[in-house]
């Protein structure tokens, strides 16, 4: 009993620590980025030597961040001022205890620079009406397609879902063994029922969330995909899968709904390989999400984009925050920057590049920005998104193409006990 | 006073110098093995809360861990993967550390050295190996693994990834007992087995009731320390689904929930309370293991 006393005191003790840290306008920051945005926070600890800028390269892997700052956070010690998180989901796992490292950014950075953003990076990253991260790009999805083909076989571009499905139909008589993307984990949990609306990842609160897949907008999104994923229209491979990449260097994608990075980071890179039968440079065009009936709206999905975070028990919030707005909304980033920016003024920056790059069958500018615009508001960031997105895979992807309702059903289940076991309330 | 009497010191010392012999195992063994197990059973009894502080309690994490949905899969992936692994290699090792024992010659010399080889293959190497060689458009063998597969052209999935940790395991650690359990058959006195066939005890006989009972403490050894690793698997599920995204759970085996819990939910008294759950499973099976064998049975027992 003596034992079991002593201790309910020492978690009574570290339930109710952290201070909030003194300020100090002349401590030195501390920030963790990824390999890829070393380059960027270290020209800027350079340009700003009287600031003390120590960049640390760290893993962008999943949960590589957050674990780190949990440690960091019991050890009371080595806690960044600054973070990258190519996972931009963890912000409610940092935002939850025993971590709460977030710093409010309202009122330290400015309303002008907020209202910079696309308005669901700033959604996605409120909880109880703060702002705690800013978006450093988006991953808005459009209906990427391979404009040569869809010419030389007289299709049209579909501009519904119901023409996409038939489109898909038509294409497995017509072409059999092309496709017309994947709909594999986040390509179709985010690009196609987080487009359609679909509640699953939608938190109200930090701790509450709506879970419903067998509303109409899930329902929807069921009765195009099952169909084409029976007849192999719609590919059930991650994108990075190697026998999904054999067809895309072979030339076998005709359509895909992805998001903005798909043509530079899949596309691309995967067939100008030397020894690839296919040359895809100026094949692929951009085309507005298509829509569904009832709807004005191409709502469009959100795959991957990365968030900056700065901690509340940094020393000196000042240039820490100085720091996260920097990566964020300088020129410089939105002409270096490899992916969309979601701070609007270096998007157009980043779009003029796209327009001259001959890569494109047609200028993506237009339609990449309208997708940005347009994101689904219905889903943001949660603590279970990995659990979704497996849960997915076991339920929708394994068997949607014998029985949708039923998986749909199954993995609503799924989701809500992920939801229940990470802390959420779920409504429905 | 005592300690004047020469008896009580030289006794005291062969009572210490075991001791002294133990004792830079003994202070590893405590700091990294006893002492954060005791941490984890305490942190296994703190449930954190999303909000608010945290609590004591001395089932919360357990019932959470063990009503979580993907616990029952994960447990029947790492039982399947058991089950293909350790019989057919005890049986494999058995089998081949016996001939290469009854014929001793340079082939068996070089069958001992081919068959350790791939374990010199790290854990994490070996998977991105046998990702190569479980994918059908990469791999040697893609004709012969086509037949199982779909329309999908992958072989990896939740399902067939026991077999492929089976048959990773089997190539990787078979090696190693082969001649750990060739040494055990070689101890075995030439005259027992000698004698025993002029009794006119056959071949068969002869493993059976010979060199069997003989090397019996040497299998129970391996039966222990397979089925702890088997349970832990944790490397190589991690680094397949690494390579072949969403083919593969990511929580696949029961260490990688325990992973999920600490570093996607910081959820480390969940993440304590199935690491300790995972620790009581391995001891109650070494514990039958070393009743069923009597690994440390000696002489006079038989």
């Amino acid at each position: 009993m003596g034992a079991v006393a002593v201790i309910i005191v020492v978690c009574a003790c570290s339930g109710a620590k952290k201070a909030q840290a003194i300020s100090n306008p002349n401590a030195p920051i501390t920030v963790w980025v990824d390999a890829a945005r070393a380059p960027q926070a270290q020209a800027y600890a350079k340009a700003h030597p009287q600031e003390h800028i120590t960049v640390d390269i760290v893993s962008a892997g999943q949960g590589a961040n957050t674990s780190a700052i949990a440690l960091a956070e019991k050890a009371g010690k080595g806690i960044p001022d600054v973070i990258f998180l190519g996972s931009p989901n963890e912000v409610t796992t940092l935002l939850a205890n025993p971590i709460n490292y977030p710093l409010a950014l309202n009122g330290r950075v400015s309303k002008k620079i907020l209202s910079g953003f696309t308005s669901g990076t700033i959604s996605r990253c409120t909880f109880n009406s703060q702002v705690y991260c800013l978006g450093n790009d988006e991953g808005q999805t459009v209906l990427w397609y391979n404009k040569v083909l869809f010419e030389k076989w007289g299709y049209q571009v579909p501009a519904t879902f119901a023409q996409f499905k038939a489109l898909g139909m038509k294409l497995a008589q017509q072409h059999p063994g092309y496709n017309l993307g994947t709909v594999s984990g986040r390509y179709g949990v985010e690009g196609w029922f987080t487009a359609s609306g679909c509640p699953m990842l939608d938190p109200t609160t930090n701790t509450t969330v709506k879970i419903n897949t067998m509303s109409p907008n899930c329902v929807r999104v069921g009765d195009v995909i099952g169909p084409l994923m029976a007849n192999g229209t719609l590919s059930t491979l991650d994108l990075f899968n190697k026998t999904y990449d054999t067809e895309i260097a072979e030339g076998k994608v005709v359509a895909f709904i992805g998001a903005s990075w798909t043509a530079d980071f899949a596309f691309k890179p995967m067939t100008t390989n030397s020894g690839t039968k296919f040359d895809a440079a100026g094949k692929f065009a951009a085309a507005p999400m298509p829509r569904w009936s009832g709807e004005k709206n191409n709502w469009s999905g959100e795959v991957g984009g990365g968030i900056w975070i700065v901690s509340r028990q940094s020393k000196n919030p000042k240039n820490a925050v100085a720091f996260a707005v920097a990566m964020t909304t300088s020129p410089s980033i939105g002409k270096s920057q490899s992916t969309y920016p979601a701070y609007g003024p270096n998007a157009d920056i980043w779009l003029k590049a796209k327009a001259n790059d001959k890569w494109y069958a047609a200028d993506p500018s237009t339609v990449l920005r309208n997708a940005a615009q347009n994101v689904n508001p219905a889903n943001g960031y949660t603590r279970y998104q990995t659990q979704a997105y497996d849960s997915y895979n076991a339920t929708v992807i394994k068997n949607g193409a014998k029985n949708m309702s039923a998986a749909l059903k199954a993995w609503g289940t799924q989701l809500t006990q992920a939801a229940e076991s990470t802390g959420y309330t779920v409504t429905h | 006073m005592e300690s004047k009497n020469p008896l009580m010191v030289r006794r005291r010392g062969r009572r210490t110098i075991p001791w002294l012999f133990l004792s830079p195992y003994l202070v590893l063994l405590l700091a990294f093995g006893v002492a954060p197990a005791i941490y984890g059973l305490y942190e296994s009894f703190i449930v954190s809360s999303v909000v608010g502080p945290s609590s004591f309690s001395l089932v919360k994490n357990f019932v959470a861990v063990l009503s979580d949905y993907r616990l029952p899969d994960a447990a029947k992936h790492v039982f399947l993967y058991l089950l293909f692994w350790l019989p057919i290699m005890i049986v494999a090792v058995f089998a081949i550390a016996l001939a290469i024992d009854a014929k001793r010659t340079r082939f068996g010399a070089i069958t001992r050295f081919v068959s350790y080889v791939p374990g010199a293959v790290t854990g994490s190497a070996a998977a991105l190996l046998w990702l190569f060689m479980f994918s059908p458009q990469v791999s040697p063998i893609g004709g012969f693994l086509r037949l199982f597969v779909g329309k999908s052209d992958t072989f990896l999935s939740d399902n067939t990834l026991p077999i492929v940790l089976a048959v990773m395991g089997i190539s990787a650690g078979a090696g190693g007992w082969i001649v750990v359990l060739h040494g055990a058959l070689t101890a075995i006195p030439r005259d027992i087995v000698e004698s025993a066939s002029l009794e006119g005890a056959n071949a068969w006989q002869t493993v059976w009731h010979i060199k069997l009972p003989h090397i019996r403490g040497y299998i129970a050894f391996i039966l222990i320390v397979s089925t702890a690793q088997g349970f832990q698997v944790f490397v190589e599920p991690t680094v397949i689904a690494a390579g072949a995204p969403a083919q593969i759970s990511q929580t696949w085996s029961i260490n990688e929930l325990v992973f999920s819990y600490a570093t996607l939910n910081s959820n480390y008294g969940r993440a304590s309370a199935l690491a300790v759950l995972l620790l009581l499973v391995c001891l109650v099976l070494a514990i039958a293991i070393l009743r069923k064998t009597r690994l440390y049975s000696t002489g006079a027992e038989g």
